[in-house]
């Protein structure tokens, strides 16, 4: 009767120390996912607003007052907080070797929810740095407009 | 109160350890499948970026090849379809029609680790003022590609306006019969040409006679001494020229009036550059499409029966052939379509010719003395249908220029 008292609780014990250990990997897991979902969601976002900016510099100052600085050859910089992160945008406009070509920068830079959610081999975006640069380039060759086509 | 068998009682611990392992196996395999949605969440969030980077890299190519076009076009000199790169044709584009070539671009460029490759193709027969520039970056450790592509009109030729005149001989003199009677020009509605049914519209148009009397005006006496061809060759077809004098041809400067009439603002060069490149993908008579321009450098006769109704032909032949006196063309040839003898305002050039059989238009910078018994010319509607190509109505037609509604992407 002894013993097989002393068996439940050594059992009872082992038990525990195995919950112990499966609730800290559970919960360890659980904030990897959660980093992970959030770097994911981060990321997602900053190439939101990288492709806005580069469709507001494209669309021209009229139609998006923001780009009248590039159109200009200058930069242009913007902050936003969307999901309780801190987004800064950068855009700027640089000469090629052609003058009616010209070459368009993106960078969106936030705090990353962790430093090591990021993918090695991710060239868009520095591993753990929080920043996504978006290059591209416009040339002023015209569209022609005309009621008949070829 | 309710009494275990004792057996069972002695197991209650290893009951409780059992059902815990695995009540902690199933958190476990569900914390797994949770971690592995949310990893390849993250996957799909990577490769967003990098398809994005690879499309923005591609319009980047894209935009960088319009302006490298752009540049070159605007040397007429320029060598861009003087050589043709099979390799370079992309899926869909390999028949023998379709020119293609790989285009580089300026090295100081950061594609972000991309391989960038672009390609322009054109069309030479059907379109050949319209290239179709197909840009695409590709990332080989991120598993990203993208491809976008623009269509662009060309200033390789020009449109060839209204200037035309529908006469199956255009010339900028006067024309004149070997023997009486022994030639045809069949007007425009000539219901038969040879025959004797009704012919009603211009025969022979020239853009020049010349006024012997110096008064300023071109006579019907003028213009009866310039046209010295039979009624019976005239098919009834009627005679025009200006009515007011011109200034005289001047062979040392040549300024060809007909073939502004004909091509527009088309230069010979241009016209070269089409035939040369027909050639060169190998375009002949027999092949599918069938070979619609020949710039003829060669003194020799001609003798080669070529185009149809349906798919009219251009023949040029140049200054070179004609360096001395344009070739003939031999009685029995037929051609379907359009012959220029670029005479250089020397009727001497054009003396004795032959047209064979020409079934659409003959024209020439000068007049056409003593052409040779048999020649037969007949007007076609369609003749001009080898180098008339579609151009948009109003379009400079000296500048690169994007086609509308043309831009596509894709992966």
């Amino acid at each position: 009767m002894n013993t097989s008292r002393g068996l439940t609780l050594i059992e009872a014990l082992v038990a525990a120390a195995v919950l112990g250990l499966g609730i800290l990997s559970a919960t360890t897991l659980a904030m990897h996912s959660l980093n992970a979902g959030a770097a994911s969601h981060q990321q997602i976002t900053a190439l939101a607003l990288a492709n806005n900016a580069v469709e507001c510099w494209r669309s021209g100052p009229t139609l998006c007052p923001a780009s009248a600085a590039l159109s200009t050859g200058g930069d242009s910089q913007s902050s936003t907080t969307l999901s309780g992160t801190a987004y800064t945008v950068r855009s700027g406009v640089t000469p090629t070797a052609y003058a009616k070509l010209q070459a368009i920068q993106v960078t969106v830079s936030w705090r990353p929810v962790s430093n090591n959610t990021g993918s090695s081999n991710d060239n868009a975006m520095a591993p753990g740095s929080g920043q996504l640069v978006i290059r591209t380039r416009v040339a002023s060759v015209p569209v022609f407009v005309s009621s008949t086509s070829p | 109160m309710i009494t275990q068998p004792p057996g069972l009682r002695h197991h209650q611990g290893a009951i409780t350890l059992l059902m815990v392992i695995l009540l902690v196996l199933l958190a476990s395999m569900v914390g797994l499948f949770t971690a592995r949605a949310v990893w390849t969440e993250r996957l799909a969030s990577n490769h967003s970026v990098w398809h994005a980077q690879a499309q923005y890299t591609a319009e980047a190519a894209l935009e960088t090849a319009l302006t490298v076009l752009e540049v070159t076009l605007s040397d007429p000199a320029n060598s861009l379809w003087t050589s043709h790169e099979s390799a370079q044709c992309a899926a869909g584009f390999t028949g023998i029609e379709w020119q293609c070539r790989g285009l580089s671009l300026d090295s100081g460029w950061d594609t972000q680790g991309h391989t960038v490759q672009v390609r322009v193709m054109r069309d030479v027969v059907r379109a050949p003022h319209v290239a179709l520039v197909l840009a695409e970056a590709r990332h080989a450790a991120n598993h990203a590609a993208a491809q976008v592509q623009q269509s662009l009109y060309m200033p390789t030729i020009a449109p060839i306006g209204v200037t035309h005149k529908s006469a199956p001989l255009l010339t900028q003199g006067c024309v004149s019969e070997a023997v009486a009677g022994s030639t045809r020009f069949c007007a425009p509605n000539a219901s038969s040409c040879g025959g004797s049914g009704q012919n009603v519209g211009t025969a022979i148009h020239s853009l020049f006679a010349p006024d012997t009397d110096g008064n300023g005006l071109i006579s019907l006496a003028e213009q009866q001494a310039c046209l010295n061809v039979s009624a019976a060759s005239l098919q009834g077809g009627g005679w025009v020229t200006p009515s007011t004098a011109l200034p005289t041809p001047n062979p040392a400067n040549c300024d060809s009036a007909v073939w502004r009439t004909v091509f527009g603002a088309t230069t010979p060069a241009q016209i070269q550059a089409l035939s040369q490149a027909q050639a060169l993908k190998g375009l002949s008579a027999s092949t599918s499409p069938a070979r619609s321009v020949y710039w003829i450098d060669s003194p020799n006769e001609w003798n080669q029966s070529l185009g149809s109704s349906s798919t009219p032909v251009l023949l040029v032949f140049s200054v070179t052939a004609c360096a001395s006196q344009c070739p003939r063309i031999s009685p029995s040839t037929k051609i379907v379509g359009t012959v220029f003898l670029d005479t250089q305002c020397q009727d001497s050039r054009a003396t004795n010719w032959h047209s064979g059989t020409v079934t659409g238009q003959v024209a020439m910078a000068s007049g056409l003395p003593n052409l040779q018994a048999g020649s037969q010319l007949q007007w076609l509607a369609n003749h001009r249908q080898a180098f008339d190509w579609p151009w948009p109505s109003g379009i400079d037609a000296q500048r690169v220029q994007r086609v509308r509604g043309s831009w596509r992407s894709g992966s």
